[in-house]
């Protein structure tokens, strides 16, 4: 067998029998099942209440599951990356102090197969019950009357299986390369944060300078604004559920100025970008095929760099 | 071909040297003991060859292929690994440990039979966390053995067995031999190393010090061990004469009720015993006082310097230490010695 898919099914092996991993599939399960459920439910009883109400999302027509995509959307970006670290944090520099990656060494197993074979395998951990979840969560629509849009759906549950692969290959990368278990933990719990809180808050006085010193345009720094905040994975993966559920591509760029989440209040500001933006043309670096890049280069690059580390370490 | 080859392989950890320079080759089928005391750089050695650590200078040769970083599989199929200081994944049964090390080499090994060897049958079910230090070594000796390799590194591979064990281990090592697999196993023990090993070699603050056949070895160790035998009442002339006639004595001497046998040569310690008893001398106890690793180091340091006329640099040494008791006296000495 390869050698990458023989760790890849071994460290699948071992982990399924964690009670971690146990936790986490029902904790995914309940939430999107019941999420779509509850969901639905209110759905329902708004519309038997108000009749024709107003349309809550932003494609316009009765609440779907669109919406229900919209609402979720900022639930998964909290949650899966949390999981997908910690499922992975210890995937490489667990087994090296414990030595068990001494018996993964002694087999014809190179370190490349290592670090590539612990993403397969923990990406499928993590991935499997984001996805199973996600997946029976659509059953709930047309039990409930709530239409369904399946291209959409299924897009979401594609780029939620990217975003989880992409912070289990984060986190592997930092697995391998760190040589405690201390710095693993202090290296993925700081991308977490550091992703989550303080990218965004850095982008705005970043621009600001380069435009001051530069003498930018109002264009050229909404779009400098728009652009480094989509290379954060999760403005990434936000900007791309967007795109599902919008028709335009402006207004789902413009869907990560408002910090990560889509909140009521950042909505005003971000129609206001997203015209901006329509106006001068989508630039090919704010396509969605380059946000898929972008997805991709943290998926790559920290797993690469990880790698390099290991592989001129001792052990 | 050779199996192993080292040439000239130093690593450092800092300021600490680990392994000096050391050269080492072990032949195709031979069974080759590495000895030394712990923290000697048995370890360090094999971790080199198994490309855990890369040395700073030197050549390394596995199965005649040089050991270069990620470029070593195809030599690693043909290599079997107990390593030191392993540890098992201790949610798996001992089978998925052996189907692992089965998919990993794309051998055709029945798990069974490999836990039979080993003598873990019936254990192959339970996970490895539950198993005891002796029963995960078999473990990892099972994995080992995967694939029947050309070339089995086995490091220390007697730590934490009962005697049953280790003799099971002799066992696996001495059948492995038999299928012409070239054997590599590092011990601090001198027992485990004579009792299966064609050559050994004698690591000692990461210099080989020696390597010699078993007979040589024992020839350099033969004179320290030797059998103690308490009798009940002294024993008669006649009666240490049979002990004398016995092949593999090489000397035997009586005080009192206490009989000391020196072994020169393998000799079974029952045929002593059984002599003694047939002469009428009641056998009340008996101890094996085993050669001493530092009794062999010191057998074979001694030779090197009369050999090698070391005995400069010994004085050099001295010197030093003396330099750092009374830092005036030995300045005037070395003074005197260049003038």
């Amino acid at each position: 067998m390869n050698s990458v898919l023989a760790i890849a099914r071994k460290d699948f092996e071992d982990a399924i029998r964690s009670r971690g991993v146990l936790l986490v599939s029902v904790l995914f399960v309940g939430l999107f099942v019941f999420g779509a459920y509850f969901f639905a439910d209110a759905v329902s009883q708004a519309a038997q209440q108000a009749g024709n109400a107003p349309a809550q999302g932003g494609g316009g027509g009765s609440p779907d599951s669109n919406t229900f995509l919209r609402v979720l959307s900022s639930g998964v970006t909290l949650l899966v990356p949390v999981v997908a670290l910690v499922a992975s944090y210890s995937a490489i520099v667990g087994e090296r102090t414990d030595g068990t990656l001494k018996l993964l060494l002694s087999l014809p197993h190179s370190r490349r197969d290592v670090v590539v074979g612990k993403l397969l395998g923990r990406g499928a951990v993590v991935c499997l019950p984001a996805v199973g979840g996600l997946l029976l969560s659509m059953l709930v629509f047309p039990l409930t009357g709530v239409s369904l849009k399946p291209a959409a759906f299924l897009g979401f549950i594609l780029l939620t299986g990217l975003l989880a692969v992409t912070f289990v290959a984060l986190s592997v990368g930092i697995s391998a390369a760190a040589s405690t278990g201390r710095r693993a933990v202090v290296g993925t719990v700081g991308a977490y944060i550091g992703l989550l809180v303080f990218w965004n808050q850095a982008v705005d006085p970043l621009v600001s300078r380069l435009a001051n010193t530069l003498d930018w345009g109002q264009a050229t720094v909404l779009k400098a604004s728009i652009t480094l905040k989509l290379l954060n994975p999760l403005g990434a993966y936000n900007s791309l559920v967007a795109s599902l559920v919008t028709d335009s591509t402006a207004s789902a760029r413009a869907a990560v100025t408002g910090g990560i989440q889509l909140s009521r209040q950042a909505g005003l500001l971000q129609r206001v970008y997203a015209q901006q933006l329509s106006q001068q043309g989508i630039p090919f670096y704010l396509t969605d095929a380059a946000v898929v890049a972008y997805l991709l280069l943290w998926l790559v690059v920290p797993l690469l760099a990880g790698y390099a580390i290991f592989r001129s370490a001792d052990l | 071909m050779a199996a192993i080859e080292l040439d000239g392989v130093t690593k450092r950890y800092g300021t600490l040297t680990a392994l000096d320079d050391l050269s080492l080759t072990v032949e195709e089928g031979e069974v080759f003991g590495f000895l030394g005391p712990n923290g000697a750089g048995k370890s360090t050695t094999i971790n080199v060859l198994l490309d855990f650590v890369r040395p700073d200078d030197g050549e390394v040769r596995l199965l005649g292929e040089p050991v270069r970083r990620e470029q070593s599989d195809a030599v690693r199929e043909r290599v079997g690994v107990l390593p030191e200081g392993f540890g098992v994944y201790d949610r798996l049964s001992g089978r998925k440990h052996l189907a692992f090390a089965i998919d990993s080499k794309d051998a055709a090994d029945d798990p069974d039979e490999l836990l039979a060897r080993v003598g873990l049958d019936g254990d192959g079910d339970r996970p490895a966390g539950d198993y005891s230090r002796g029963m995960k070594q078999r473990l990892v000796l099972a994995m080992a053995l995967v694939g029947e390799p050309e070339l089995l590194v086995l490091d220390e591979p007697s730590t934490g067995l009962d005697p049953n064990g280790a003799r099971r281990m002799r066992e696996v090592v001495r059948e492995e031999a038999a299928r012409g697999a070239t054997v590599f196993f590092s011990s601090h023990i001198l027992g485990q190393v004579e009792a299966v090993c064609d050559r050994v070699g004698i690591i000692r603050d990461g210099e080989m010090i020696a390597v010699d056949s078993v007979e040589g070895l024992r020839e350099a160790s033969g004179a320290e061990s030797a059998l103690e035998v308490s009798t009940e009442s002294e024993a008669s002339e006649t009666a240490l004469d049979d002990v004398r006639a016995l092949a593999g004595v090489s000397e035997v001497r009586a005080a009192g009720t206490q009989v000391t046998v020196t072994l020169g040569d393998e000799v079974r310690k029952t045929e002593i015993l059984d002599a003694l008893e047939s002469a009428g001398v009641q056998v009340v106890d008996f101890e094996t006082r085993e050669t001493s690793l530092e009794d062999l180091f010191a057998a074979y340091t001694e030779g090197d310097e009369a050999e090698n006329g070391d005995s400069d640099a010994e004085d050099a040494t001295a010197a030093d230490e003396a330099d750092e008791a009374d830092p005036d006296g030995s300045v005037g000495d070395e003074e005197g010695e260049t003038a």
